[in-house]
């Protein structure tokens, strides 16, 4: 892996999380490539941080102390203060409703524990691009066009029609795994895909229409992605 | 002790409950009968009224053009002598001739009084006052009775030395006899008792013969202002007309005996006439006789209201057509207009009192009225008497069904007691549950059977979980101490060499996995309805879905053979296709875990009238009876020897949940032929 530090080292990445061993993991772990970390152990004490000095990313978890949801009340208060503000779940808590409810609320993704810290590096990495590339709003020259769709694999851009998909990361992950594979994609393959660990076969058929509602925001008539049932999904358009 | 008397309070509430609710329909039973009894009356009655009215209406047709039988003049001019006619009282009994009046008994009311309108006669040209005299005529054994109630302060007697008759106080009667002659009686005296008769010329001066009269008998007597006499003599003296006046002389004085004042019962402008005397018709009250009907009372009456035939009697005729000459009430003056009509009314007894009338004709000419009467004694004592039994019989069911209800009741509240307390003792004292089935009434037929029954299902499930939640940790302990034990290993290994071996690091990060897994199938079993409830709902081809699975699974897992039998179309149901894919991942996982190597794996898809059936069976160990049931509540295996793989069993709970999510079920059995395990599942079709 190219040094990401020399891309990231301005970097400001807040770490809210109750349990001081994971925390300090994760700290360490993004220290190393030269991001500069905030730790927070409690829902408080990172509002009074937020207040004076907002980070460029901020990585959750959902159950803080006593707090059930006090992870879901800080994305909220830090979309208040910036609705473009890249926010990552990482939580035990694993079941669908919990993530249909972060990304709702605005999170850029929602992983679950246990997460290999190659992934979740990569995957700030990834944030980082994107919000780099939302905010120069170009696309980068490698962009691939498959009949209406156009996916631009360095900036994580992805068009149809000309209209831009809002896709997370993982469901971007998806998307180009579909894409690559003309013949169809295994849900195995699907999950190595995503890159992480333990993937429920189920978690991706969510993510699959995750991203035909948001095709058919755009276009009502999508139907590009077929299942193939029990074996995987196809691009067929 | 206060929590038993509690216990006991609650019982009884039940079973006063129950009797109180029974009791609240028992008692509208007899309110019943009694409003059924009134409207029976009512029609009664009113059948009664038009039964009457018939009757009177068949009476009025018999006497219809018998004016004969009315003695009603039919000489123009002649209403004047009808109105002033003298009404003859039938008597029940003969009157003694005592001069006192007590012997006419309630008649003594209708008395007639005769005074100055009445005078004929005046010799003192009103410088006196005239005598007055009240009458009362009856009729009783063919002969006519008669009481003269004079009122004289001055009663001048007779003289025996004086010839002349003009010269006391007098009471004369003049008729008509069969012959057609005039004849005059005077009844006079010299001391009161019995008065002496003379048949006297027309001048009242002089007798005809001298000689006193005895078949005319009359009595004198001496009132408080005045004189009273009373008499008798045949009706057959009297012609067809019956014709009658009587008169009243009053003598000024002892010493001048001269006659002041003469009082007829002839009004002073009628001087000259008779009275005509109206009398009960016998003819009338033959042809009634054979007219009347049980317990009615028959009245007939002629167009001057006159009573003129009289058939039983009651109170109410009494005062109708007995003790009146002329009958006033409506009913009649609405008959003699030509209208029949029936009246009814209340008395105070609560019987109701009926009377019809109807018009008699002569010709097109009203002359009289049948009042026909009949009170409903009759109706009301039978209705008592059925009022009586209803509420007799009422009472023996009121009382046969509170007590079969308070027996009921007791019986229902001792099985709900049984039942109660054994289901307290089905759990001990921390709430562990100690049997899984309730002996009280689990065989009756009844709700309360099937309350126990229900309770039995209940305790068999709650154990079946309990069950399930014990064996939790030990399966769970299993599972996880497995790979725990191989990171343990891993990290021991590495530390003793402090090198970095790959081999154990990919050995651990394997074990990792496992347990990630575990962490995972117990996710998604945890939350698997939630994320059910969330799913959108469409139709698809299940026949269609389950081929291209087929395909699929045969191209992924190339050691097993995958087949399918029934239709490849045209079953379509309501869900998520991607849940019933996961279904059937589930199933296959399944059936691949259980199966032996290079075997074939068949699925079967059939339609049973609405309901679509899979079935997947697959050759392989049999799973005991024991736990078959429970399969599908999670965490329970009968994997054995499979090495690899977490094994909770959770596939089968997820495949069941996504059955039931889809209106579904399944179910897992051991084959007939005890040569592997079939899954059926069943899903209704659109």
């Amino acid at each position: 892996m190219s040094d990401p530090a020399s891309q990231s080292r301005q970097k400001t990445i807040a770490i809210v999380e109750d349990d001081a061993n994971q925390r300090q993991h994760y700290a360490e772990a993004l220290r190393s490539r030269g991001y500069e970390v905030l730790e927070y152990a409690d829902r408080k004490s990172a509002i009074s941080g937020f207040q004076q000095t907002l980070p460029d990313l901020a990585i959750l978890d959902i159950m803080l102390g006593d707090e059930v949801g006090g992870g879901f009340e800080l994305c909220r208060f830090l979309k208040d203060r910036d609705a473009q503000f890249p926010i990552i779940f990482l939580t035990s808590r694993g079941d669908e409703l919990d993530k249909i409810y972060g990304l709702q609320l605005g999170a850029w993704d929602y992983q679950t524990k246990p997460v290999s810290l190659e992934f979740l590096i990569t995957r700030i990495q990834s944030l980082f691009q994107i919000k780099a590339n939302t905010a120069s709003g170009r696309p980068s020259n490698n962009t691939r066009h498959i009949g209406d769709i156009s996916i631009d694999e360095a900036s994580m851009l992805v068009q149809w029609k000309k209209t831009p998909v809002n896709l997370t990361p993982t469901e971007f992950d998806i998307l180009r795994a579909i894409l690559n594979t003309p013949d169809g994609v295994s849900i195995e393959d699907l999950v190595n895909a995503t890159r992480q660990g333990v993937v429920e076969d189920n978690t991706i058929n969510t993510h699959i229409l995750h991203i035909r509602k948001k095709f058919k925001q755009i276009d009502a008539g999508f139907s590009c992605i077929k299942t193939r049932y029990g074996f995987g999904y196809s691009w067929v358009c | 002790m206060l929590s038993r008397n509690k216990k006991l309070r609650r019982r009884l509430s039940l079973a006063m409950q129950i009797i109180a609710f029974s009791a609240l329909f028992l008692m509208a039973l007899p309110w019943l009968g009694y409003r059924y009894m009134d409207e029976m009356k009512e029609f009664l009655v009113q059948g009664q009224g038009d039964a009457q009215l018939l009757a009177a209406g068949a009476i009025a047709t018999v006497l219809h053009n018998r004016s004969d039988l009315f003695n009603v003049s039919s000489k123009p001019g002649d209403s004047l002598v009808e109105a002033s006619a003298l009404y003859v009282y039938p008597l029940d009994q003969r009157i003694v001739l005592d001069g006192y009046g007590s012997d006419w008994n309630l008649l003594l009311s209708q008395k007639r009084t005769f005074g100055a309108e009445s005078l004929v006669y005046d010799r003192t040209a009103g410088s006196v006052s005239s005598v007055s005299f009240g009458l009362l005529l009856g009729e009783h054994s063919s002969h006519l009775y008669g009481l003269v109630s004079v009122t004289d302060a001055d009663i001048v007697y007779r003289h025996p030395q004086y010839a002349r008759l003009d010269n006391s106080d007098q009471v004369r009667i003049e008729f008509i006899d069969t012959a057609g002659e005039t004849k005059r009686y005077l009844l006079i005296t010299e001391t009161a008792g019995n008065a002496s008769v003379y048949e006297m010329h027309e001048d009242w001066v002089r007798p005809l013969t001298g000689e006193p009269v005895y078949t005319l008998n009359a009595i004198w007597r001496e009132t408080g202002n005045g004189y009273d006499v009373e008499f008798r003599f045949p009706m057959a003296w009297l012609n067809e007309d019956q014709q009658l006046m009587i008169s009243v002389a009053d003598v000024n004085s002892q010493t001048e005996r001269r006659i002041d004042t003469v009082v007829t019962t002839i009004t002073s402008d009628n001087a000259g006439a008779l009275n005509k005397l109206i009398i009960r018709s016998p003819e009338l009250d033959r042809i009634i006789r054979g007219l009347g009907y049980a317990d009615a009372s028959v009245c007939i009456v002629d167009q001057y209201r006159r009573v003129r035939a009289v058939l039983g009697s009651n109170a109410e005729l009494s005062t109708l057509c007995t003790l009146t000459d002329k009958v006033a009430p409506n009913l009649v003056v609405k008959a003699l207009l030509g209208e029949s009509n029936v009246y009814r009314r209340l008395l105070d007894s609560g019987e109701a009192l009926v009377l019809a009338s109807h018009p008699i004709y002569q010709d097109s000419e009203i002359i009289g009225a049948v009042l026909v009467e009949k009170n409903s004694s009759t109706i009301l004592s039978r209705q008592r008497d059925s009022l009586n039994k209803i509420i007799i019989a009422t009472a023996i069911v009121f009382i046969i069904a509170i007590i079969g209800l308070l027996l009921f009741s007791s019986l229902l509240a001792y099985r709900i007691r049984n039942l109660q307390k054994e289901v307290a003792t089905a759990f001990d004292m921390d709430g562990r549950l100690i049997k899984d089935a309730i002996a009280a009434s689990s065989h009756a037929n009844d709700e309360v059977g099937e309350l126990s029954r229900g309770f039995s299902l209940l305790l068999s499930r709650l154990k079946s979980y309990t069950g399930f939640l014990e064996s939790v940790p030990r399966t769970l302990r299993h599972e996880i101490l497995n790979p725990l034990n191989t990171i343990s290993m891993a990290l021991q290994k590495m530390s003793a060499a402090s090198v970095f071996d790959e081999k154990l690091v990919n050995s651990a990060n394997q074990a990792s996995r496992q347990l990630e897994l575990i962490v995972h199938s117990l996710t998604e079993a945890a939350h698997i309805d939630d994320a059910l409830s969330q799913d959108e709902k469409e139709r698809f081809d299940l026949a269609a879905l389950l081929s291209e699975y087929i395909v699929n699974i045969n191209l992924k897992h190339g050691e097993y053979t995958f087949t399918c039998s029934g239709p490849s179309s045209g079953l379509e149901i309501e869900g998520s296709d991607l849940r019933i894919t996961q279904l059937l991942d589930k199933l296959k996982d399944n059936a691949i875990d259980f199966s032996e190597a290079q075997s074939e794996i068949k699925f079967e898809l059939s339609r049973d009238n609405s309901e679509a059936i899979i079935s997947l069976c697959n050759k392989g160990a049999l799973i005991p009876e024991a736990i078959i049931d429970n399969l599908c509540n999670g965490i329970i295996s009968h994997r054995q020897g499979v090495i690899g793989e977490p094994h909770l069993g959770i596939g089968l709970y997820v495949a069941s949940r996504i059955a039931k999510y889809h209106n579904g079920s399944l179910k897992i059995f051991n084959r007939s032929d005890r040569d592997g395990v079939c899954v059926r599942v069943q899903l209704p079709l659109c």
